[in-house]
């Protein structure tokens, strides 16, 4: 089999296309690899690295107890240093889970969860979409409160892109189960002012492949626009391209 | 122009998103999508290297990038949508020369595998995640048709596919599509540079020999050292 890539190979030593083998002594964050030998270094994210406490005998002598440095170098494979690393693992672990909801479970489960909260979305949203009496309004708020409240709650913990991740999955499950109705209630009774710029974004986003499908997606383009002007957060270019 | 190597300014310091593009034989390029996250916190590079081989690897010190003009919070969200797109196409994407644009399918359900839609190559998949994203990097009506050196180039991809592992049914649909409008990587890369968006052709096709010429100086940079 030839591919562009194997041309890349053979020819030239600088082939942007292979992807690029980590030395196995490199460890680079919780579930990926986790082999060890003599010289490793650990690469932690700083945005990790808050969340983790290792007890000061496996910290002495190297990071002090102070997790926020990048990168820590770990000179031997010491009995102390493998189970620092374990601990330090599995707390960045518990951390990324915390973070990042699919984390810990993988993409399988993550389809899975987002098939899982789809139907009982669909159920409860479309039940509520075909009643129209007004006392039902309160109810149906907050069902579809329940679609954000994740994503919401990832953001306020300062996560964003997590958030978003989390949104777009949302949405793009909803759109992959043609469930218009369903995205165009969400967009209806979304109260914007309530909404962040970057979730408001988000949805405006992820719902623009459908627009054609989605009667209220003009106006909520209008209500976000107008409340993103009220809090002064507007900027020129902001949501070109997004109009139904 | 707000072009760069990884020595002038670190991949690091794309403001989410990026075009990165880079020289892989003489006269081929490529280019895929510079993105990055707090939650992995290190760039990656999203590309469509081949006939459903999508990747997202870490980018090399031959690629250029190109910080596009879109607002920063706009970047974020190409970025996330390019993240989206990788998640929900593990399988892959199908190499062929359909267009960038409207490749949600409202039938389907699928992104591009819809009836009108086969399969895209690795500047059209850069151009079909902005669009995806709410931002056309070019403007598609100004691309020209069936340029000298499109058809003897699609033909080449038509005979890769044919003798990879591609099934018959995908290659008779690419060859039909022979003939198709190319957008071309550094072309895309020059859509990138420009001031506004989206980029009509003659601006893009200007811009792409500068992007080509620092190509070729940081082939011989990295070559020599």
């Amino acid at each position: 089999m030839k591919t562009f890539e194997r041309y890349a190979e053979r020819e030239y030593v600088i082939d942007p296309y292979a992807s690029v083998d980590e030395p196995a002594a490199r460890i680079r964050g919780p579930g990926r690899r986790r082999a060890l030998s003599d010289l490793g270094i650990l690469e932690i994210s700083p945005f990790y690295a808050e969340h983790v406490n290792l007890t000061p005998r496996f910290t002495h002598g190297f990071t002090h107890g102070d997790l926020s440095l990048a990168n820590i170098f770990i000179s031997h494979p010491s009995a102390d240093h493998a189970e620092g690393l374990a601990e330090m693992l599995q707390q960045l672990e518990a951390a990324r889970t915390n973070i990042d909801p699919y984390v810990g479970i993988g993409q399988y489960f993550r389809s899975l969860i987002a098939g899982s909260f789809k139907e009982q979305l669909f159920t409860s949203v479309e039940e509520i979409s075909k009643r129209s009496h007004p006392q039902n309004t309160v109810e149906h708020k907050k069902r579809l409160t329940e679609f954000l409240q994740p994503v919401m709650q990832l953001e306020k913990g300062g996560h964003v892109d997590a958030a978003l991740d989390v949104l777009y999955d949302r949405m793009d499950a909803l759109l992959k189960a043609k469930q218009f109705t369903v995205m165009d209630a969400l967009l209806k009774e979304a109260n914007v002012d309530s909404i962040s710029v970057d979730v408001l974004l988000g949805l405006l986003t992820a719902s623009l492949p459908a627009r054609s499908k989605l009667p209220a997606r003009s106006s909520f383009y209008a209500e976000a626009e107008a409340s993103i002007k009220r809090r002064g957060e507007w900027e020129d270019g902001l949501l070109a391209g997004l109009e139904s | 122009m707000r072009l760069y190597s990884s020595q002038q300014r670190p991949f690091a310091d794309i403001r989410y998103v990026a075009v990165a593009i880079a020289v892989v034989r003489e006269g081929h390029q490529h280019v895929g999508i510079l993105h990055k996250s707090e939650v992995i916190d290190e760039v990656k590079l999203g590309h469509l290297a081949w006939h459903n081989q999508l990747k997202d690897s870490q980018p090399k010190d031959c690629y250029l990038w190109v910080d596009p003009p879109i607002p920063t919070r706009r970047a974020r969200h190409v970025a996330a949508r390019c993240r989206q797109i990788l998640r929900a196409n593990e399988r892959g994407i199908p190499y062929a020369f359909s267009p960038p644009n409207d490749c949600f399918d409202l039938r389907t359900g699928d992104f591009l595998l819809g009836p009108s839609r086969v399969g895209l190559t690795c500047a059209s998949f850069v151009l079909a995640v902005f669009d995806a994203a709410g931002l056309r990097l070019a403007e598609y009506s100004s691309w020209p048709q069936q340029r000298p050196g499109d058809a003897e180039w699609q033909q080449f991809v038509v005979e890769q596919l044919e003798e990879s592992e591609a099934r018959a049914e995908h290659v008779a649909l690419v060859k039909k599509e022979v003939g198709a409008i190319r957008y071309r990587p550094e072309e895309v890369g020059g859509c990138a540079v420009s001031d506004h968006l989206p980029c009509p052709f003659d601006t893009a096709e200007a811009l792409s020999h500068e992007i080509l010429d620092q190509l070729r100086l940081l082939r011989k940079t990295v070559r020599d050292t």
